[in-house]
């Protein structure tokens, strides 16, 4: 990246993620103090690196020091960088969070990965396609054209061993053989980026940090099987992946890779950019394609599956980003390179988004085969506050909860998929203690029950029925029969619903109530939330031994439920408590508690 | 489709074809798999997930409805799986419905009713919500009620593919609903009101406003009859509870009615229903018996003719009257008043086809079937608004559409029908036959006819080029049609592999264009199935079959036919007069040699021309007796009014523009005399005995003169002459004076004179009253006219005062008027065309100015 130019360059991480935690605001003050101390140096950016916990990034490239990051920087402290580092070439150390010979705390996070859709992420300016280029971008595709025909195309891919990473899982290959030979007179491409899931931003960071390599695989697909154009269909959601996204076309386009003739040899592809309008449905691969097509956004019954029918009734290869990115990366390395990863049935590797309770949160790229807890403890160094492990979501709205004992389980399709969650698109949320999993299971239900569709029965009434029994068990109403009504009800829209979103959307209940009974039976028995998060269930109390009538609590409490006398025993009105919890967070003497 | 495969249903070996549903499979052998959103002719989406089944091999339970049968496949459709997941499906559908049963409409016949007693589900455990949507009575036909609705779909597909695509899903999961464009009301979505969403709702979501509380679906009783509005004359069940007419539906759910079929009944029950004769005393109708009505007009018609001699009689039946009544009208006033002077609706409305398609072919049934509308490859439009007269073949256009049909339309006017065409040639108004002449001249040229077929079978090929030659000078600049468009349609036209439909209207076509339309099939051999011409009454092909023209007698033989004539006179008894006699429309006009005229079912003051000039022929006749069910504007000039029956209290027949008979059952009982009673009666008491028991009495005698009504066939010429005849214009030519041509024409909901649709809840959907002036955007901004404005339109003939409605399917220059309206014959020629004695302009130039605003307009 230093090139011949040798003056210093500053990159700072202008994902999303990034810009949340103020990156601009810091290349800004960058952008400032250069002037200001009159330093000669370039400004550049990239996407997103992954270690969300430590936005903003901004990277320092000397000729002699190589590539430092430096974490968590704000704009005050751009001053001192640009001056010990830059002017003086002594890195700042207590800020570093990567750089070559430095060992810190976060050097885990990034040495137990292995990145391959990821491999640019944080590295390359994601809108200049040099820097793409320069990372061998585009080759694969000059590859395919010059050298191989589409079947081999797709030969490699079966080989590679490469599935499906929306979260069905279906072999890629396979998919591509099938479209290539369905019948039709025009074929489609169709990359879903429509990533719904609460918590889940691996696509998001693919398409922003590194656009040009899903472009790249898509046009590939496109080749193989035959179709002359392709649809991204993202999220509207995600105007950066959008800008990134018509950013690269044009400059894919204006290189060459992309229209008419592309690289001078008789493949015609064209990409068009399709934004959704926010419905979660919509990334259920017949419900996008309906979407496309100026429909409701409703899935229907396969077969025919959309290899033989599927946008305007023609085949379609529908596939998500994280797919598309690998593709390049397996044509460049072999097929060989990319199976040699992971387990016998799940090749490769497989991006999580990992976020909760836990200490280094963010977007991690692991081989298959890797543990529950390799991932949550050696990589995202275990839970946050040095909390106790609860559980851990995988999968969103359509996955499931894993308790302890299942942190042992190595990360494969089958093996979730046997435990009642599903890999999903990788979305992997960590809940301790603190977490109600009865709580839990409500959140994700009233996300999949807002967003059905509302065509078929299951799902549209079942889910809303599952739905007032979990609201009624965190309300402390619920009855034994429910537990059993609430399975049973779970079971027959698991069976019984039309797409994907419905058949999916009871597992977090179904797998909770499998692996954490005992805590429905608590709201139910005992009309006890243990973890102290389903307010209905939860009393306030003052210990009268501890209280030293202080009255930082009657201060604190914004519904005046705390009465007494200062110098005397203080008591809760629980008639007029909110359950807000100020009282216990403010005592100073530790006497208040929840029951 | 056709191979036959075995598999197993529940045990049972069963053979059906290759390429059906489970579901389709299962009901061939008799067992019910129950299913909500699935309907027997409508695309199934597998939504409801009552339908499923267990199939040995597949993890997951399958859905019958959409699950294609395999050979060897074995279902199981009740085992516990099946059954706990069919259970789960009602009681959570329960959950969310208001178990109103108790008098619920649909209550013996819902489907959700059904299935949740078959499955034993006595109670949901789920309390029932109350969704809150406010009932939907804002139009006087359907009731929407979205509290009951169960989201099945059935309404939004029907509507789809039969209706006007108004509706769909809007919002999602629990707050989901059935919804149009705004989630406007159905009158202000230019919904059909063809009511097949009504017919498919498994619930009581969509009702029939006339049902309610009217009756329980078990205490109704079905009459299957058929419909006596347009040419379709399509099947219906009426159901009644005692002597009431409730409702209308079809044998199958998805059987398409048309707002006038489906709910254009009413007027049967409707209060100004004549029941008694009247005589005229002193000017005014007043009240009599059945003898001395009789007694009366036998006494005037007798002298009459003693007096001025059977030719000053006249009498003009309508088609909407079975064959029956209009077979014996004709015989009444053949044989027992000695004049040829018998005519019907059929002058007006298709006169032209019926002689050239006679004058051609040798028979009048050259119509293909509706069904073979759907199947064509090519439909050739001419006259596009066929969904207004004709709905159903609407459909089947837009069907064949669906099924990826070409459609080349041929309108000035851009409807329905011309938007969804691959080939949409806007032509001026009135130069059809020119265009059309254009077309088979540019088909010549190209080679685009088969030289097989015009060698052996036509004699008078050299003498077609030529006229076709002169006539193609010009056409571009005549019809404004470009030529590419021209020789666009000639190549559709021509191709010879394809089955190509030319659809046309009857009605709007004047003699030169059924000429160029007859020579397109003659070009191209396409004389069996290669048109339909949409009638625009339900029995005008049986007025023709039962001689009620002037110059046919029954089985359409010329009167000048001596053969028939012998054979007619023996079986009725009587010396035939052998000369043509007058046509409805020379009957009616001043200078006729007609003294006394008897009416049976006509309204000519509201659908024949010239209204000033009809009414005062009428009120210048010596005798004029009107047999109808109202007391029209014709009936109201009348010495005598005799009151008859509607086609819910007739049994008989009509014979629709396909050919077909269809078979009119009485529902009711008849609210006055049975019109064919009446004239025979009358008949007897001028000494002419008509002696039948019943109806089918009259169509055995029937089925003895026309082969084609007793299983036989009719003769048909085996070569053919092409058929050319250049008359001019069919229009009034604007000038400065009447700049505008007016047409008018059928509209969605209304019919023809308007004497039975505007005693129908269904006239009240019309835009002001169905009483309007159609105008283009642009004429109407430089007349300075807008939507609802008062204008005064004037011809020649006269002038009325009528509200503006801005239309922006019409052209520059030209305005429509509705054909039911009373004011719009008051505009029209009544200029008779000599050869076939109907009217000659179809087109009157008028002129048209803004009436002034009277004050301030308040809008309240």
């Amino acid at each position: 990246m230093m090139g011949e130019n040798a003056a210093p360059k500053i990159v700072v991480g202008l994902g999303s993620c990034g810009i949340a935690a103020g990156a601009r605001e810091v290349l800004a003050a960058f952008e400032r103090e250069l002037k200001r101390q009159g330093v000669r140096a370039k400004l550049g950016r990239t996407g997103c690196l992954g270690l969300c916990y430590r936005e903003v990034l901004a990277d320092v490239i000397t000729k002699s020091q190589g590539r430092i990051s430096y974490g968590n920087v704000t704009p005050v402290m751009v001053p001192r960088i640009v001056e010990q580092h830059i002017i003086n070439d002594k890195p700042v150390e207590e800020w570093i969070v990567l750089g070559d010979g430095y060992t810190t705390p976060d050097t885990d996070f990034l040495t137990r990965q292995y990145r391959i859709v990821l491999r640019n992420c944080g590295r390359i300016d994601p809108e200049a396609i040099e820097e793409y280029v320069a990372r061998d971008g585009y080759k694969a595709l000059q590859k395919v054209l010059a050298e191989i025909s589409p079947e081999d195309v797709i030969s490699i891919i079966k080989e590679s061993g490469l599935r499906g990473r929306g979260g069905a899982g279906f072999p890629t290959g396979l998919k591509w053989e099938f479209t290539r030979k369905a019948k039709g007179d025009k074929k489609y491409i169709i990359c879903n980026a429509d990533e719904g899931d609460p918590g889940a931003f691996m696509d998001r960071s693919v398409l922003e940090g590194d656009p040009h390599s899903v472009l790249e695989g898509v046009l590939i697909a496109g080749y193989a099987v035959g179709a002359q154009e392709g649809f991204i269909y993202v999220r509207a959601e995600y105007p950066l992946a959008v800008k990134r996204l018509k950013v690269a076309l044009e400059q894919a386009k204006s290189h060459g890779f992309l229209g008419n003739n592309i690289l001078g040899t008789p493949f015609n592809f064209n990409i068009k950019i399709k934004e959704g309008a926010g419905a979660f449905v919509c990334g259920e691969e017949t419900a996008l394609i309906a979407s496309i097509e100026g429909r409701r956004g409703m899935p229907r019954l396969r077969p025919p599956f959309p290899a033989t029918s599927g946008l305007w009734g023609k085949p379609t290869c529908i596939n998500n980003v994280e797919t598309f990115a690998n593709i390049a990366w397996i044509i460049s390395n072999g097929a060989g390179k990319y199976s040699a990863i992971g387990t016998e049935k799940s090749k490769g590797t497989k991006v999580f988004a990992l976020t909760g309770r836990i200490k280094r949160s963010g977007l991690v790229e692991v081989p298959m085969g890797i543990t529950l807890r390799e991932i949550i403890f050696d990589i995202g160094g275990g839970i946050k506050d040095d909390g106790k492990f609860k559980a851990v979501q995988l999968g969103g709205p359509s996955g499931g909860c894993l308790s302890a004992d299942l942190l042992d389980i190595p990360i494969d399709y089958e093996t979730i998929t046997q435990t009642g969650a599903i890999m999903g698109s990788g979305g992997m949320v960590v809940a301790d203690e603190r977490t109600c999993m009865v709580d839990l299971a409500k959140f994700f239900l009233s996300f999949t029950q807002n967003e059905s569709c509302g065509e078929c029965v299951p799902c549209r009434l079942g889910t809303k029925r599952m739905l007032e029994i979990l609201i009624r068990l965190t309300q402390g109403k619920g009855e034994e029969e429910d537990l059993y009504l609430l399975r049973n009800l779970a079971r027959d829209v698991k069976v019984a619903s039309l797409c994907g979103l419905g058949q999916t959307a009871p597992n977090p209940v179904l797998t909770t109530l499998e692996y954490f009974k005992e805590e429905y039976e608590a709201h139910v028995r005992e009309r006890r939330c243990y973890a102290g998060v389903c307010t209905d269930l939860t009393v306030f109390v003052i210990k009268d031994n501890l209280c030293k009538g202080c009255g930082i609590c009657v201060k604190h409490c914004p519904v005046e439920a705390i009465v007494g006398k200062r110098k005397e025993i203080y008591h809760i009105d629980e008639s007029k408590c909110i359950k807000c919890g100020l009282c216990m967070e403010h005592c100073p003497f530790d006497a208040i508690y929840r029951a | 489709m056709s191979q036959l495969i075995t598999l197993k249903i529940e045990g049972r070996e069963v053979t059906v074809p290759d390429g059906i549903t489970i579901i389709e499979a299962a009901t061939h052998t008799g067992i019910d798999i129950p299913h909500l959103c699935y309907c027997k002719g409508l695309e199934s989406t597998g939504a409801c997930r009552l339908c499923l089944v267990e199939l040995e091999g597949a993890k997951e339970l399958v859905v019958s409805c959409r699950r294609k049968v395999k050979s060897g496949m074995v279902v199981r459709t009740r085992t516990d799986r099946v059954l706990e997941a069919r259970r789960f499906v009602v009681e959570l559908i329960l959950s969310n419905h208001p178990g109103d049963c108790m008098s619920c409409e649909r209550n013996g016949t819902c489907e959700l009713q059904k299935y949740a007693y078959e499955l034993g589900i006595e109670k949901t455990r789920f309390t029932v919500k109350d969704l809150g949507y406010p009932v939907d009575t804002s139009n006087p036909l359907i009731e929407r009620n979205y509290n009951l609705c169960i989201l099945c779909g059935r309404c939004i597909r029907i509507c789809k593919t039969q209706g006007s695509d108004i509706l769909d899903f809007m919002q999602r999961g629990m707050v989901t609903k059935v919804t149009t464009p705004l989630d406007k009301p159905l009158q202000e979505v230019d919904c059909d009101f063809c009511g097949s969403c009504v017919a498919v709702c498994p619930v009581a979501a969509l009702l029939e406003r006339s049902r309610k509380f009217r009756g329980r679906e078990w205490e109704l009783n079905k009459t299957k009859t058929a419909c006596s509005y347009c040419g379709c004359s399509c099947d219906l069940l009426i159901n009644t509870k005692k002597g009431e007419i409730v409702k209308v539906t079809t044998e199958e759910k998805t059987d398409y009615l048309c707002a006038r079929g489906r709910f254009g009944w009413d007027y049967v029950q409707n209060g100004e229903r004549l029941k008694v004769p009247r005589i005229k005393r002193d000017g005014k109708l007043v009240e009599c018996t059945w003898d001395e009505a009789l007694d009366y007009v036998a006494r005037r018609l007798s002298k009459i003719k003693d007096t001025h001699g059977p030719h000053s009689l006249g009498g003009i039946v309508s088609a909407h009257h079975t064959n029956e009544v209009i077979y014996l009208f004709q015989r009444f006033m053949r044989a027992c008043l000695g004049t040829n002077n018998v005519d019907s609706s059929v002058r007006l409305l298709s006169y032209p086809a019926v002689a050239d398609f006679i004058e051609v072919f040798g028979t009048p049934d050259v119509a293909c079937s509706l069904a073979e509308i759907e199947e064509a490859d090519t439909l050739f439009i001419v006259h596009s608004d066929v969904d207004m007269s004709s709905p159903f073949v609407g459909v089947e256009i837009k069907r064949a559409s669906k099924r990826e049909a070409k459609l080349v339309t041929i309108d000035p006017r851009s409807t329905r029908v011309a938007e969804i065409s691959h080939l949409y040639l806007r032509l001026k108004p009135g130069t059809e036959a020119i265009l059309l002449n254009g077309i088979a001249h540019c088909m010549l040229e190209e080679g685009l006819y088969s030289r097989e077929f015009v060698e052996t079978k036509c004699s008078n090929m050299d003498q077609f080029k030529e006229f076709l030659t002169k006539q193609a000078r010009d056409v571009e600049r005549k019809t404004g049609v470009s030529k590419e468009s021209i020789a666009k349609a000639a190549r559709f036209y021509g191709e010879s592999d394809k089955k190509v439909v030319i659809i046309f209207s009857p009605e709007a076509s004047d003699i030169q264009s059924v000429h160029a339309i007859i020579n397109l099939l003659l070009l191209t051999g396409r004389v069996k199935g290669g048109v339909f011409p949409y009638m625009p009454l339900c029995n005008l092909r049986g007025a023709a079959d039962m001689g009620a023209l002037s110059e046919f007698y029954p089985g359409c033989k010329v009167v000048d036919d001596s053969t028939t004539r012998r054979k007619l006179e023996r079986i009725y008894g009587a010396a035939l007069p052998d000369k043509p006699g007058l046509s409805s429309l020379e009957m009616i006009q001043s200078g006729t040699t007609i003294s006394g005229l008897y009416i049976l079912g006509e309204n000519p003051v509201v659908s024949f021309p010239n209204t000033t000039e009809t009414v005062k022929a009428l009120t210048s006749l010596d005798f004029l007796v009107v047999q109808d069910i109202f007391l029209t504007e014709t009936a109201k000039l009348a010495d005598v009014v005799l009151p008859g029956i509607s086609f819910a209290e007739s049994s008989g027949t009509f014979t629709n523009s396909e050919g077909k008979v269809k078979v009119i059952n009485r529902a009711i009982d008849p609210l006055a005399r049975p019109d064919w009673k009446i004239i025979a009666e009358l008949s007897s008491k001028m000494g002419y005995p008509l002696d039948y028991d019943s109806e089918e009495k009259i169509m055995d005698e029937i089925k003895t003169l026309i082969p084609a009504y007793s299983g036989g066939s009719w003769d048909r010429k085996e070569r053919y002459s092409f058929i050319m005849a250049d008359m001019g214009r069919s229009y009034e030519t604007p000038d400065s004076t009447h700049p505008y041509l007016l047409m008018t024409g059928p509209t969605k909901f209304d019919f023809y004179d308007g004497s039975r649709t505007s005693r129908s809840r269904i006239s009240q959907l019309e835009p002001f009253q169905g009483e309007y002036l159609g105008i283009n955007p642009e004429d109407a901004k430089s007349l300075g006219i807008t939507e609802g404005s008062k204008v005064l339109v004037s011809s020649k003939r006269g002038s009325i005062t009528v509200a503006a409605k801005i239309d922006e399917s019409l052209p520059l220059g030209l305005v429509f008027m509705p054909a039911h309206f009373s004011g719009s014959n008051v505009l029209t020629t009544s200029d008779i065309e000599p050869t076939t004695r109907t009217r000659k302009i179809q087109l009157s130039a008028v002129a048209i100015s803004q009436l002034e605003e009277v004050g301030e307009v308040t809008n309240e």
